[in-house]
Protein backbone atom coordinates (compact mmCIF):
# COMPACT_ATOMS: atom_id res chain seq x y z
CA UNK A 1 0.00 0.00 0.00
CA UNK A 2 1.37 3.66 -1.20
CA UNK A 3 1.66 5.71 2.15
CA UNK A 4 3.34 8.74 0.37
CA UNK A 5 2.73 9.25 -3.54
CA UNK A 6 5.15 12.13 -4.67
CA UNK A 7 4.92 12.63 -8.54
CA UNK A 8 6.19 15.47 -10.65
CA UNK A 9 7.13 18.04 -7.86
CA UNK A 10 8.26 21.26 -8.75
CA UNK A 11 8.89 24.24 -6.63
CA UNK A 12 10.62 27.65 -6.95
CA UNK A 13 11.36 30.68 -4.44
CA UNK A 14 11.19 33.20 -6.89
CA UNK A 15 13.80 32.46 -9.50
CA UNK A 16 15.24 29.70 -7.35
CA UNK A 17 14.50 26.54 -8.34
CA UNK A 18 14.40 24.04 -5.45
CA UNK A 19 12.39 21.12 -6.31
CA UNK A 20 12.60 20.11 -10.90
CA UNK A 21 9.91 17.50 -10.64
CA UNK A 22 10.89 14.94 -7.68
CA UNK A 23 8.97 11.02 -7.53
CA UNK A 24 8.97 9.30 -4.50
CA UNK A 25 7.06 6.47 -3.39
CA UNK A 26 7.13 5.35 -0.20
CA UNK A 27 5.34 2.18 1.08
CA UNK A 28 3.66 0.34 3.81
CA UNK A 29 6.50 -0.85 6.40
CA UNK A 30 9.59 1.26 4.48
CA UNK A 31 12.01 3.41 6.61
CA UNK A 32 13.14 5.83 3.97
CA UNK A 33 16.08 7.80 4.34
CA UNK A 34 16.00 11.00 2.62
CA UNK A 35 19.98 12.12 1.83
CA UNK A 36 21.46 15.69 0.10
CA UNK A 37 23.28 18.16 0.67
CA UNK A 38 22.43 21.12 2.31
CA UNK A 39 19.98 23.30 -0.01
CA UNK A 40 19.10 20.29 -2.21
CA UNK A 41 15.56 20.64 -1.38
CA UNK A 42 14.75 17.75 1.48
CA UNK A 43 13.14 20.37 3.58
CA UNK A 44 11.42 21.85 0.97
CA UNK A 45 9.95 18.65 0.38
CA UNK A 46 9.07 17.72 4.14
CA UNK A 47 7.22 21.00 4.45
CA UNK A 48 5.17 20.28 1.13
CA UNK A 49 4.41 16.80 2.44
CA UNK A 50 3.39 18.12 5.65
CA UNK A 51 0.86 20.01 4.04
CA UNK A 52 2.71 23.68 5.03
CA UNK A 53 3.70 24.79 1.73
CA UNK A 54 2.10 24.33 -1.52
CA UNK A 55 4.04 23.23 -4.80
CA UNK A 56 4.26 24.89 -7.54
CA UNK A 57 3.42 21.76 -10.04
CA UNK A 58 2.98 17.61 -9.19
CA UNK A 59 1.24 16.37 -6.41
CA UNK A 60 1.61 14.84 -3.12
CA UNK A 61 -0.50 11.93 -1.89
CA UNK A 62 -0.68 10.75 1.71
CA UNK A 63 -2.58 7.50 2.34
CA UNK A 64 -4.51 8.18 -1.26
CA UNK A 65 -5.62 12.29 -0.04
CA UNK A 66 -4.47 15.08 -2.11
CA UNK A 67 -2.21 17.53 0.69
CA UNK A 68 -2.99 20.32 -1.48
CA UNK A 69 -6.75 20.21 -0.61
CA UNK A 70 -7.50 17.44 1.71
CA UNK A 71 -4.40 17.35 4.50
CA UNK A 72 -7.04 18.13 7.48
CA UNK A 73 -8.30 14.87 6.91
CA UNK A 74 -4.98 12.92 6.99
CA UNK A 75 -2.97 15.06 9.08
CA UNK A 76 -4.07 13.35 12.42
CA UNK A 77 -2.10 10.28 10.55
CA UNK A 78 1.24 12.05 10.34
CA UNK A 79 3.42 13.26 13.03
CA UNK A 80 6.82 15.55 12.04
CA UNK A 81 9.72 16.25 14.14
CA UNK A 82 11.07 19.28 12.62
CA UNK A 83 15.16 19.70 13.01
CA UNK A 84 13.99 22.54 15.14
CA UNK A 85 12.44 20.22 17.92
CA UNK A 86 9.29 22.31 17.58
CA UNK A 87 8.31 22.02 21.78
CA UNK A 88 6.96 25.02 24.13
CA UNK A 89 9.60 25.84 26.13
CA UNK A 90 7.12 27.04 29.09
CA UNK A 91 5.58 24.28 29.26
CA UNK A 92 6.52 20.83 31.18
CA UNK A 93 7.14 17.67 29.47
CA UNK A 94 4.18 16.47 29.97
CA UNK A 95 2.23 19.08 29.19
CA UNK A 96 3.74 19.80 25.50
CA UNK A 97 2.90 15.89 25.20
CA UNK A 98 -0.97 16.44 26.27
CA UNK A 99 -1.20 19.56 24.15
CA UNK A 100 -0.56 17.25 21.09
CA UNK A 101 -2.89 14.28 22.56
CA UNK A 102 -6.05 16.31 23.18
CA UNK A 103 -5.13 17.36 19.62
CA UNK A 104 -5.52 14.76 17.85
CA UNK A 105 -8.64 13.83 19.85
CA UNK A 106 -7.40 11.55 22.93
CA UNK A 107 -10.04 10.04 25.29
CA UNK A 108 -9.61 12.03 28.41
CA UNK A 109 -9.78 9.41 30.65
CA UNK A 110 -6.61 7.98 28.57
CA UNK A 111 -4.62 10.95 28.58
CA UNK A 112 -2.67 10.61 31.36
CA UNK A 113 -1.55 7.07 30.21
CA UNK A 114 -0.86 7.55 26.95
CA UNK A 115 1.44 10.93 28.02
CA UNK A 116 3.09 8.64 30.67
CA UNK A 117 4.10 5.86 28.08
CA UNK A 118 5.30 8.38 25.38
CA UNK A 119 7.52 9.59 28.30
CA UNK A 120 8.95 6.20 29.61
CA UNK A 121 9.06 5.08 25.67
CA UNK A 122 11.88 7.96 25.48
CA UNK A 123 13.29 7.74 29.43
CA UNK A 124 11.78 10.96 29.62
CA UNK A 125 9.18 10.03 32.80
CA UNK A 126 10.86 11.37 35.59
CA UNK A 127 11.16 15.06 34.05
CA UNK A 128 7.09 14.67 33.18
CA UNK A 129 6.28 18.06 35.36
CA UNK A 130 9.93 19.63 34.49
CA UNK A 131 9.62 22.42 32.03
CA UNK A 132 11.34 21.98 28.68
CA UNK A 133 13.11 25.03 28.62
CA UNK A 134 15.78 23.67 31.34
CA UNK A 135 15.83 20.29 28.88
CA UNK A 136 19.38 20.06 26.98
CA UNK A 137 19.08 19.24 23.26
CA UNK A 138 19.37 15.69 23.06
CA UNK A 139 16.25 15.85 25.68
CA UNK A 140 14.15 18.19 23.73
CA UNK A 141 14.71 15.50 20.61
CA UNK A 142 13.66 12.82 23.07
CA UNK A 143 10.61 14.15 23.87
CA UNK A 144 10.11 15.52 20.37
CA UNK A 145 10.24 11.73 19.02
CA UNK A 146 7.99 10.83 21.83
CA UNK A 147 5.44 13.43 21.01
CA UNK A 148 5.06 12.46 17.65
CA UNK A 149 4.55 8.79 18.53
CA UNK A 150 2.21 9.72 21.22
CA UNK A 151 -0.89 8.43 19.34
CA UNK A 152 0.82 6.26 17.28
CA UNK A 153 0.85 7.68 14.13
CA UNK A 154 0.74 6.08 10.60
CA UNK A 155 3.50 8.09 8.60
CA UNK A 156 6.55 9.58 11.09
CA UNK A 157 8.76 11.92 9.32
CA UNK A 158 11.84 12.71 10.93
CA UNK A 159 14.31 15.75 9.98
CA UNK A 160 17.67 15.03 11.88
CA UNK A 161 16.13 13.04 14.84
CA UNK A 162 19.25 12.27 16.53
CA UNK A 163 20.88 15.29 16.28
CA UNK A 164 22.35 16.01 19.44
CA UNK A 165 21.44 12.85 20.88
CA UNK A 166 24.04 10.77 23.17
CA UNK A 167 25.16 7.78 22.14
CA UNK A 168 23.06 5.59 24.02
CA UNK A 169 20.01 7.17 23.37
CA UNK A 170 21.11 7.11 19.96
CA UNK A 171 20.98 3.53 20.14
CA UNK A 172 17.57 4.01 22.26
CA UNK A 173 15.52 5.59 19.94
CA UNK A 174 16.83 3.62 16.95
CA UNK A 175 15.46 0.49 18.50
CA UNK A 176 11.97 2.47 19.79
CA UNK A 177 11.53 3.35 16.08
CA UNK A 178 12.56 -0.03 14.88
CA UNK A 179 9.93 -1.24 16.76
CA UNK A 180 7.44 1.32 15.74
CA UNK A 181 8.12 0.62 11.97
CA UNK A 182 6.72 -3.43 12.86
CA UNK A 183 3.29 -2.48 13.46
CA UNK A 184 1.00 -3.06 10.54
CA UNK A 185 0.95 -0.20 8.17
CA UNK A 186 3.49 2.42 9.46
CA UNK A 187 6.18 3.85 7.20
CA UNK A 188 8.89 6.63 8.38
CA UNK A 189 10.52 9.51 6.32
CA UNK A 190 13.79 10.55 7.75
CA UNK A 191 16.65 13.02 6.44
CA UNK A 192 20.23 12.74 8.34
CA UNK A 193 23.31 13.92 7.94
CA UNK A 194 24.70 10.45 9.83
CA UNK A 195 25.33 7.76 7.16
CA UNK A 196 25.70 5.76 10.27
CA UNK A 197 21.82 6.15 11.40
CA UNK A 198 21.01 5.83 8.08
CA UNK A 199 22.61 2.59 7.65
CA UNK A 200 21.29 1.29 10.99
CA UNK A 201 17.51 2.46 10.57
CA UNK A 202 16.82 2.32 7.17
CA UNK A 203 16.16 -0.14 4.58
CA UNK A 204 15.48 2.33 1.78
CA UNK A 205 17.57 5.27 0.14
CA UNK A 206 16.16 8.69 -1.68
CA UNK A 207 19.76 10.95 -2.56
CA UNK A 208 18.30 14.29 -4.00
CA UNK A 209 20.83 16.50 -5.63
CA UNK A 210 19.66 20.59 -6.79
CA UNK A 211 16.34 19.63 -6.48
CA UNK A 212 16.27 16.26 -8.77
CA UNK A 213 16.79 12.38 -6.96
CA UNK A 214 19.48 11.04 -7.86
CA UNK A 215 18.55 7.32 -6.67
CA UNK A 216 15.60 5.96 -5.20
CA UNK A 217 16.08 2.04 -3.92
CA UNK A 218 16.73 -0.20 -0.93
CA UNK A 219 19.99 0.13 0.42
CA UNK A 220 20.92 -3.51 0.33
CA UNK A 221 20.15 -3.25 -3.77
CA UNK A 222 21.64 0.21 -4.08
CA UNK A 223 25.24 -1.29 -2.57
CA UNK A 224 24.55 -4.28 -5.00
CA UNK A 225 23.92 -2.02 -8.25
CA UNK A 226 26.79 0.25 -7.22
CA UNK A 227 29.68 -2.82 -6.77
CA UNK A 228 28.30 -5.20 -9.30
CA UNK A 229 31.64 -5.80 -11.36
CA UNK A 230 33.78 -3.35 -9.45
CA UNK A 231 36.91 -5.16 -7.56
CA UNK A 232 39.62 -3.27 -6.08
CA UNK A 233 43.59 -4.81 -7.98
CA UNK A 234 46.21 -4.50 -5.47
CA UNK A 235 49.41 -5.08 -7.33
CA UNK A 236 52.69 -4.93 -5.59
CA UNK A 237 55.16 -4.33 -8.93
CA UNK A 238 58.04 -2.08 -9.92
CA UNK A 239 57.56 -1.60 -13.19
CA UNK A 240 55.48 1.43 -12.52
CA UNK A 241 51.85 2.15 -12.38
CA UNK A 242 51.34 4.14 -15.69
CA UNK A 243 52.13 0.02 -17.49
CA UNK A 244 49.84 -1.60 -15.01
CA UNK A 245 47.18 1.31 -16.32
CA UNK A 246 47.71 0.08 -20.18
CA UNK A 247 47.85 -3.51 -18.90
CA UNK A 248 44.31 -3.30 -17.10
CA UNK A 249 43.19 -1.20 -19.24
CA UNK A 250 42.58 -3.84 -21.98
CA UNK A 251 39.84 -5.71 -20.11
CA UNK A 252 38.56 -3.19 -17.74
CA UNK A 253 37.74 0.53 -16.73
CA UNK A 254 39.83 1.95 -14.27
CA UNK A 255 37.52 3.84 -12.25
CA UNK A 256 40.04 4.87 -9.42
CA UNK A 257 43.90 4.44 -8.50
CA UNK A 258 46.02 5.40 -5.90
CA UNK A 259 49.31 5.18 -7.01
CA UNK A 260 51.26 4.72 -3.50
CA UNK A 261 49.73 1.78 -2.35
CA UNK A 262 49.35 -0.09 -6.18
CA UNK A 263 45.29 0.01 -5.55
CA UNK A 264 43.75 -0.10 -8.81
CA UNK A 265 39.93 0.30 -8.65
CA UNK A 266 38.60 -1.68 -11.89
CA UNK A 267 35.17 -1.96 -13.71
CA UNK A 268 34.95 -5.04 -15.81
CA UNK A 269 32.43 -7.57 -16.81
CA UNK A 270 35.48 -9.87 -16.67
CA UNK A 271 36.20 -12.59 -14.59
CA UNK A 272 38.26 -11.50 -11.25
CA UNK A 273 40.36 -15.09 -12.03
CA UNK A 274 40.21 -14.10 -15.81
CA UNK A 275 42.08 -10.63 -14.72
CA UNK A 276 44.23 -11.81 -12.40
CA UNK A 277 45.91 -14.67 -14.67
CA UNK A 278 46.13 -12.15 -17.67
CA UNK A 279 48.03 -9.66 -15.37
CA UNK A 280 50.72 -12.56 -14.34
CA UNK A 281 50.80 -13.53 -17.96
CA UNK A 282 52.05 -10.30 -18.51
CA UNK A 283 54.47 -10.29 -15.90
CA UNK A 284 53.31 -8.72 -12.36
CA UNK A 285 53.38 -10.30 -9.53
CA UNK A 286 52.04 -10.40 -6.28
CA UNK A 287 48.50 -9.49 -7.05
CA UNK A 288 45.25 -9.18 -5.08
CA UNK A 289 41.58 -8.95 -6.49
CA UNK A 290 38.72 -8.47 -4.46
CA UNK A 291 35.19 -7.33 -5.09
CA UNK A 292 35.01 -3.76 -3.81
CA UNK A 293 32.44 -2.78 -0.91
CA UNK A 294 31.43 0.63 -1.53
CA UNK A 295 30.21 2.45 1.94
CA UNK A 296 26.74 4.10 1.57
CA UNK A 297 28.80 7.68 2.29
CA UNK A 298 30.98 6.69 -0.79
CA UNK A 299 28.31 5.70 -2.96
CA UNK A 300 26.26 9.63 -1.69
CA UNK A 301 29.46 11.49 -2.27
CA UNK A 302 29.62 9.73 -5.80
CA UNK A 303 26.29 10.77 -6.76
CA UNK A 304 26.56 14.25 -5.41
CA UNK A 305 29.70 14.59 -6.78
CA UNK A 306 32.18 15.68 -4.35
CA UNK A 307 34.40 12.49 -4.93
CA UNK B 1 -16.46 23.87 12.03
CA UNK B 2 -16.57 20.39 12.41
CA UNK B 3 -16.13 18.03 15.58
CA UNK B 4 -12.37 17.70 15.00
CA UNK B 5 -12.16 21.74 14.44
CA UNK B 6 -13.69 22.05 17.69
CA UNK B 7 -11.65 19.50 19.43
CA UNK B 8 -8.57 21.48 18.60
CA UNK B 9 -9.95 24.93 19.43
CA UNK B 10 -10.30 22.85 22.79
CA UNK B 11 -6.76 21.56 23.18
CA UNK B 12 -5.44 25.08 21.96
CA UNK B 13 -7.51 27.21 24.78
CA UNK B 14 -6.40 24.53 27.47
CA UNK B 15 -2.37 25.09 26.27
CA UNK B 16 -2.85 29.01 25.81
CA UNK B 17 -3.98 29.33 28.88
CA UNK B 18 -1.63 27.33 31.10
CA UNK B 19 1.02 29.42 29.23
CA UNK B 20 -0.49 32.68 29.09
CA UNK B 21 -1.10 32.69 33.03
CA UNK B 22 2.58 31.20 33.94
CA UNK B 23 4.18 33.65 31.56
CA UNK B 24 2.00 36.84 32.71
CA UNK B 25 2.72 36.72 36.87
CA UNK B 26 4.23 39.95 36.11
CA UNK B 27 2.29 41.80 33.37
CA UNK B 28 -0.73 40.57 34.79
CA UNK B 29 -0.26 43.43 38.00
CA UNK B 30 1.63 45.61 36.16
CA UNK B 31 -1.01 46.30 33.53
CA UNK B 32 -4.01 46.71 36.33
CA UNK B 33 -1.63 49.56 38.32
CA UNK B 34 -0.25 50.92 34.90
CA UNK B 35 -3.42 51.54 33.87
CA UNK B 36 -4.99 52.75 37.09
CA UNK B 37 -2.11 54.67 37.24
CA UNK B 38 -2.26 56.88 34.16
CA UNK B 39 -6.06 57.51 35.11
CA UNK B 40 -5.10 58.87 37.79
CA UNK B 41 -3.08 61.87 36.34
CA UNK B 42 -6.51 62.38 34.53
CA UNK B 43 -8.29 62.42 38.02
CA UNK B 44 -5.80 64.68 39.25
CA UNK B 45 -6.53 67.25 36.42
CA UNK B 46 -10.44 66.88 37.17
CA UNK B 47 -10.48 66.98 40.60
CA UNK B 48 -7.96 70.33 40.23
CA UNK B 49 -10.53 72.05 38.36
CA UNK B 50 -12.65 74.64 41.06
CA UNK B 51 -14.91 75.85 38.60
CA UNK B 52 -16.48 72.23 38.34
CA UNK B 53 -19.52 71.29 41.09
CA UNK B 54 -18.46 67.88 42.88
CA UNK B 55 -21.38 66.50 41.17
CA UNK B 56 -19.94 67.29 37.71
CA UNK B 57 -16.57 65.80 38.68
CA UNK B 58 -18.04 62.73 39.44
CA UNK B 59 -20.07 62.41 36.07
CA UNK B 60 -16.95 62.87 34.64
CA UNK B 61 -14.94 60.44 36.44
CA UNK B 62 -17.39 58.21 35.64
CA UNK B 63 -16.74 58.72 32.19
CA UNK B 64 -13.02 58.05 32.90
CA UNK B 65 -13.45 54.29 33.53
CA UNK B 66 -15.50 53.97 29.95
CA UNK B 67 -11.66 53.77 28.85
CA UNK B 68 -10.48 51.39 30.94
CA UNK B 69 -11.21 48.36 29.47
CA UNK B 70 -9.60 50.42 26.13
CA UNK B 71 -6.37 50.69 27.86
CA UNK B 72 -6.18 47.08 29.48
CA UNK B 73 -7.32 45.11 26.90
CA UNK B 74 -5.44 46.72 24.12
CA UNK B 75 -2.28 46.56 26.62
CA UNK B 76 -2.16 43.35 27.73
CA UNK B 77 -4.28 41.43 25.31
CA UNK B 78 -2.09 42.85 22.47
CA UNK B 79 1.28 41.92 24.03
CA UNK B 80 0.44 38.28 25.16
CA UNK B 81 -0.69 38.18 21.11
CA UNK B 82 2.33 39.38 20.14
CA UNK B 83 3.92 37.49 21.88
CA UNK B 84 2.07 34.04 21.54
CA UNK B 85 2.44 34.16 18.04
CA UNK B 86 5.53 35.30 17.82
CA UNK B 87 6.79 32.42 19.76
CA UNK B 88 5.14 29.84 17.61
CA UNK B 89 7.17 31.04 14.79
CA UNK B 90 10.07 31.38 17.04
CA UNK B 91 10.21 27.87 18.14
CA UNK B 92 8.64 26.74 15.05
CA UNK B 93 5.62 24.88 17.07
CA UNK B 94 3.29 26.35 14.38
CA UNK B 95 5.37 24.39 11.65
CA UNK B 96 4.24 21.19 13.88
CA UNK B 97 1.06 22.21 14.83
CA UNK B 98 0.46 22.66 10.99
CA UNK B 99 1.98 19.58 10.19
CA UNK B 100 -0.26 17.88 12.23
CA UNK B 101 -3.64 18.90 10.44
CA UNK B 102 -4.36 21.91 13.21
CA UNK B 103 -6.63 24.12 10.86
CA UNK B 104 -4.83 27.37 11.07
CA UNK B 105 -8.02 29.00 11.81
CA UNK B 106 -8.49 27.20 15.36
CA UNK B 107 -5.61 28.29 16.32
CA UNK B 108 -5.85 31.87 15.33
CA UNK B 109 -8.96 31.92 17.31
CA UNK B 110 -7.78 29.69 20.45
CA UNK B 111 -5.03 32.29 20.89
CA UNK B 112 -7.44 35.53 20.06
CA UNK B 113 -10.08 33.85 22.67
CA UNK B 114 -7.99 33.07 25.52
CA UNK B 115 -6.06 36.95 25.40
CA UNK B 116 -9.53 38.42 25.07
CA UNK B 117 -10.77 36.63 27.93
CA UNK B 118 -7.69 36.88 30.31
CA UNK B 119 -7.70 40.74 28.80
CA UNK B 120 -11.20 41.10 30.16
CA UNK B 121 -10.79 39.68 32.92
CA UNK B 122 -8.12 42.46 33.89
CA UNK B 123 -10.04 45.42 32.31
CA UNK B 124 -12.87 44.23 34.76
CA UNK B 125 -10.67 44.06 38.08
CA UNK B 126 -8.72 47.62 37.07
CA UNK B 127 -12.34 49.03 36.68
CA UNK B 128 -13.10 48.06 40.58
CA UNK B 129 -9.76 48.88 41.47
CA UNK B 130 -9.87 52.49 39.84
CA UNK B 131 -13.59 52.93 41.40
CA UNK B 132 -12.09 51.73 44.50
CA UNK B 133 -9.05 54.50 44.95
CA UNK B 134 -11.37 57.14 43.65
CA UNK B 135 -13.79 56.27 46.50
CA UNK B 136 -11.15 55.72 49.06
CA UNK B 137 -8.58 58.08 48.59
CA UNK B 138 -10.79 60.95 46.94
CA UNK B 139 -13.60 60.67 48.44
CA UNK B 140 -15.85 60.51 45.51
CA UNK B 141 -18.45 58.30 44.93
CA UNK B 142 -19.91 57.75 42.00
CA UNK B 143 -23.30 55.82 40.58
CA UNK B 144 -22.56 53.03 37.91
CA UNK B 145 -25.74 53.01 36.26
CA UNK B 146 -27.22 50.15 34.45
CA UNK B 147 -25.92 51.89 31.07
CA UNK B 148 -22.53 52.49 32.37
CA UNK B 149 -22.39 48.69 33.55
CA UNK B 150 -23.62 48.07 29.78
CA UNK B 151 -20.72 49.65 28.94
CA UNK B 152 -17.80 49.00 31.00
CA UNK B 153 -18.78 44.90 30.79
CA UNK B 154 -19.79 44.44 27.26
CA UNK B 155 -19.67 47.65 25.03
CA UNK B 156 -16.32 48.50 25.45
CA UNK B 157 -14.80 45.26 26.09
CA UNK B 158 -16.09 44.63 22.35
CA UNK B 159 -14.56 47.18 20.97
CA UNK B 160 -11.33 46.57 22.10
CA UNK B 161 -11.75 42.87 21.66
CA UNK B 162 -12.37 44.40 17.60
CA UNK B 163 -9.20 46.20 17.64
CA UNK B 164 -7.64 43.22 18.91
CA UNK B 165 -8.62 41.01 16.18
CA UNK B 166 -7.81 43.24 13.45
CA UNK B 167 -4.37 43.67 15.21
CA UNK B 168 -4.01 39.87 15.94
CA UNK B 169 -4.81 38.96 12.38
CA UNK B 170 -1.88 41.58 11.30
CA UNK B 171 0.34 39.74 13.58
CA UNK B 172 -0.85 36.39 12.12
CA UNK B 173 0.00 37.92 8.50
CA UNK B 174 3.18 39.80 8.93
CA UNK B 175 6.51 37.97 9.09
CA UNK B 176 7.99 39.87 11.78
CA UNK B 177 5.04 42.53 13.66
CA UNK B 178 7.08 42.99 16.66
CA UNK B 179 8.23 46.31 15.75
CA UNK B 180 4.83 46.93 14.59
CA UNK B 181 3.22 45.04 17.80
CA UNK B 182 5.14 47.12 20.15
CA UNK B 183 4.02 50.97 18.58
CA UNK B 184 0.49 49.85 18.01
CA UNK B 185 0.60 49.20 21.58
CA UNK B 186 1.95 52.21 22.92
CA UNK B 187 0.15 54.29 20.28
CA UNK B 188 -3.35 52.38 20.81
CA UNK B 189 -3.05 52.87 24.57
CA UNK B 190 -1.43 56.46 24.63
CA UNK B 191 -4.17 57.35 22.22
CA UNK B 192 -7.10 56.46 24.40
CA UNK B 193 -5.88 58.05 27.42
CA UNK B 194 -5.25 61.06 25.71
CA UNK B 195 -8.63 60.71 23.97
CA UNK B 196 -10.45 59.82 27.89
CA UNK B 197 -8.93 63.23 28.90
CA UNK B 198 -10.39 65.31 26.21
CA UNK B 199 -13.49 63.53 25.22
CA UNK B 200 -14.38 61.69 29.08
CA UNK B 201 -16.98 63.69 29.05
CA UNK B 202 -18.13 65.55 26.23
CA UNK B 203 -20.29 62.94 24.37
CA UNK B 204 -23.05 61.20 25.57
CA UNK B 205 -22.52 57.38 26.80
CA UNK B 206 -25.02 56.13 24.93
CA UNK B 207 -23.79 57.84 21.79
CA UNK B 208 -20.26 56.47 22.55
CA UNK B 209 -21.66 53.05 23.57
CA UNK B 210 -23.64 52.49 20.34
CA UNK B 211 -20.85 53.84 17.93
CA UNK B 212 -18.28 51.63 20.07
CA UNK B 213 -20.64 48.20 19.69
CA UNK B 214 -21.00 49.03 16.31
CA UNK B 215 -17.21 49.22 15.42
CA UNK B 216 -16.45 46.60 17.64
CA UNK B 217 -18.98 43.87 16.09
CA UNK B 218 -17.54 45.37 12.76
CA UNK B 219 -14.18 44.58 13.48
CA UNK B 220 -14.47 41.09 15.17
CA UNK B 221 -16.68 39.95 12.12
CA UNK B 222 -14.16 41.34 9.85
CA UNK B 223 -10.88 39.32 11.08
CA UNK B 224 -12.75 36.37 11.28
CA UNK B 225 -13.68 36.73 7.78
CA UNK B 226 -10.48 37.52 6.97
CA UNK B 227 -8.14 34.94 8.66
CA UNK B 228 -9.42 32.04 6.53
CA UNK B 229 -7.56 33.81 3.59
CA UNK B 230 -4.27 33.29 5.09
CA UNK B 231 -2.52 30.56 3.82
CA UNK B 232 -0.08 28.72 6.02
CA UNK B 233 3.21 29.08 4.28
CA UNK B 234 2.08 32.70 5.26
CA UNK B 235 1.65 31.49 8.45
CA UNK B 236 4.76 29.81 9.19
CA UNK B 237 6.36 32.35 6.91
CA UNK B 238 8.51 30.02 4.82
Amino acid sequence: MKMIHISGLEKNYGRLEVLKGIDIDINCGELVGYLGPNGSGKTTTLNIISGIIKPDKGTVKILGADVLCEYEKVGSSVSVVFENHGLYPKLTAGENLEYFARLKGAPKGVLRKYVDNALSSVELLEKKNTLVSTFSKGMMRRLAIARALILDPRILILDEPFDGIDISSRYSLIQLLKNWIQKPEKCILLTSHSMADIEALCNKLVIIHQGRILTSDTISSLQEKWNKNKYEVIVKDHSGPSRIQTILSKYSRIIDLDKKNGLFIIETSENPAFISSYLKEEGIQHIEIKEKHTSLEEIYLELVGKK
Amino acid sequence: MNNSWIRCLKAIIWKESIEAIRTSKLAIPSTILFVVGIQLISVYQIIGKQHLSSANKELILAGLTIFIPLMSITFFGNGLLLKTIHEERLNKTIHVLLASGVPPTALWVGKFLVASTISYIISAITISGFVSVINLFFGYSFNITSSLWLILLVIMPLLSIGMLAVVSLLYWYLKDARTLGSIIQMVAFLGVWNFSLKFGSKYPINMVGLISLVIGILLIGLSFTLIKYISKERIVNV
